[in-house]
């Protein structure tokens, strides 16, 4: 488990494995949203999810799924900003939520003091899960004055609810689980990809 | 003989599953460890939450058996050191339930999962701490005989 300063610790680190990841994630937002990573210009250099168990200090989702049994979330960003002599620093920043069916489901508009080199901004705010039906993949979006600067998408991970009750309450399969599984011999998956969440989790609390 | 979880390069429904069942019962508090030769493991970190033992932290290990799943998950606590002359074989696996039981209250190969071995383990470590304190061991029980079952 992270603390929060662990977390900003970590963007202090040289690069790491841990570092490439969100970089790759970073640029894969900006992409979307047409923009270019540049080493030069104002960029992003991470993105993702602050996780939170009631009472806890927060997790990082940047490729892993988020659990469904988590009580909020706030999204973040690393912002790189460029010497910019003239500039005030000030900058509006917005961060959208929506969900699988393009519904908004959160949003946080705010102006930041943003210095040269690394930002690590979160939203002041948070989107609180009780009650709120997740369903399939949702997305991040992250403007600067109206112009979009990224667009992350991120997936749940039941923990409890529906995928338990695939299982009885003492994780016996149930019929239904065991027709799925046996349809899901006709598609291959590497040892890596099936643990890929567990190893990026891994990954993130080793930072 | 292909290894009952497949290959690194494909794996069988049947792992798939048990990660899935896994995750959905625990969320990540375990994590499946792979090593090169030997058999595959779960490894987590459990808080038994009961007054006067000397640590609540428990680090529990749901092995699968080369067997598997005609052999049930084995289950260990890997710390603290436990040890118990009630339901316990040396090598500390714990002893679960009783194969004379028969599939619908024991190991089903066909629906049992390593999260229905982690319940029943976790149950254990609570009855251990009991039967330390009380000198009762909760629930039906069956002594371990010197030749342990499928040993």
């Amino acid at each position: 488990m992270q603390t929060f300063n662990a977390i900003l610790q970590w963007f202090l680190q040289p690069p790491s494995q841990n570092e490439k990841v969100a970089r790759e994630v970073a640029e894969a937002a900006m992409r979307r949203v047409h923009r270019k990573w540049n080493r030069a210009s104002l960029r992003i250099e991470d993105i993702g999810l602050l996780v939170y168990h009631s009472g806890s200090e927060p997790k990082i989702c940047r490729v892993t799924k988020v659990p469904t049994d988590a009580s909020h979330i706030r999204p973040f960003i690393v912002l790189h900003q460029p010497p910019m002599p003239r500039a005030s620093g000030l900058g509006r920043l917005q961060f959208v939520l929506r969900d699988y069916a393009g519904e908004i489901r959160y949003r946080s508009l705010a102006t930041y003091q943003l210095k040269t080199g690394k930002n690590f901004i979160t939203s002041q705010t948070w989107l609180p899960l009780e009650d709120v039906s997740v369903g399939a993949t949702w997305t991040l979006e992250v403007d600067m004055s109206s112009t979009p600067l990224a667009l992350h998408a991120f997936g749940w991970m039941e923990v409890g609810g529906l995928m338990r009750t695939q299982f009885d309450g003492d994780g016996e399969m149930g019929k239904r689980t065991m027709q799925s599984m046996k349809l899901r011999g006709l598609d291959p998956l590497s040892l890596d990809d099936l643990l890929a969440a567990q190893n990026a989790q891994s990954a993130d609390d080793d930072a | 003989m292909p290894a009952w979880w497949g290959t690194r390069q494909n794996v069988s429904p049947r792992l798939r599953l048990e990660v899935e069942a896994m995750r959905a019962a625990f969320g990540d508090t375990f994590r499946l460890v792979v090593p090169q030769w030997a058999p595959l493991y779960w490894l987590g970190g459990v808080d038994i939450n009961m007054r006067g033992i000397p640590q609540r932290e428990h680090t529990i290990k749901i092995l699968y058996p080369n067997e598997y799943p005609h052999r049930p998950a084995e289950a260990y606590v890997q710390s603290p050191r436990i040890y118990s002359e009630k339901h316990q074989f040396e090598d500390g696996q714990l002893c679960l339930f009783n194969p004379k039981d028969g599939t619908t209250y024991g190991w089903n190969p066909s629906t049992s999962t390593a999260v229905t071995v982690a319940g029943w383990g976790i149950q254990w470590i609570y009855a251990y701490y009991t039967w330390r304190s009380t000198g009762v061991w909760p629930g039906a029980e069956e002594r371990v005989r010197s030749q342990p079952y499928e040993k």
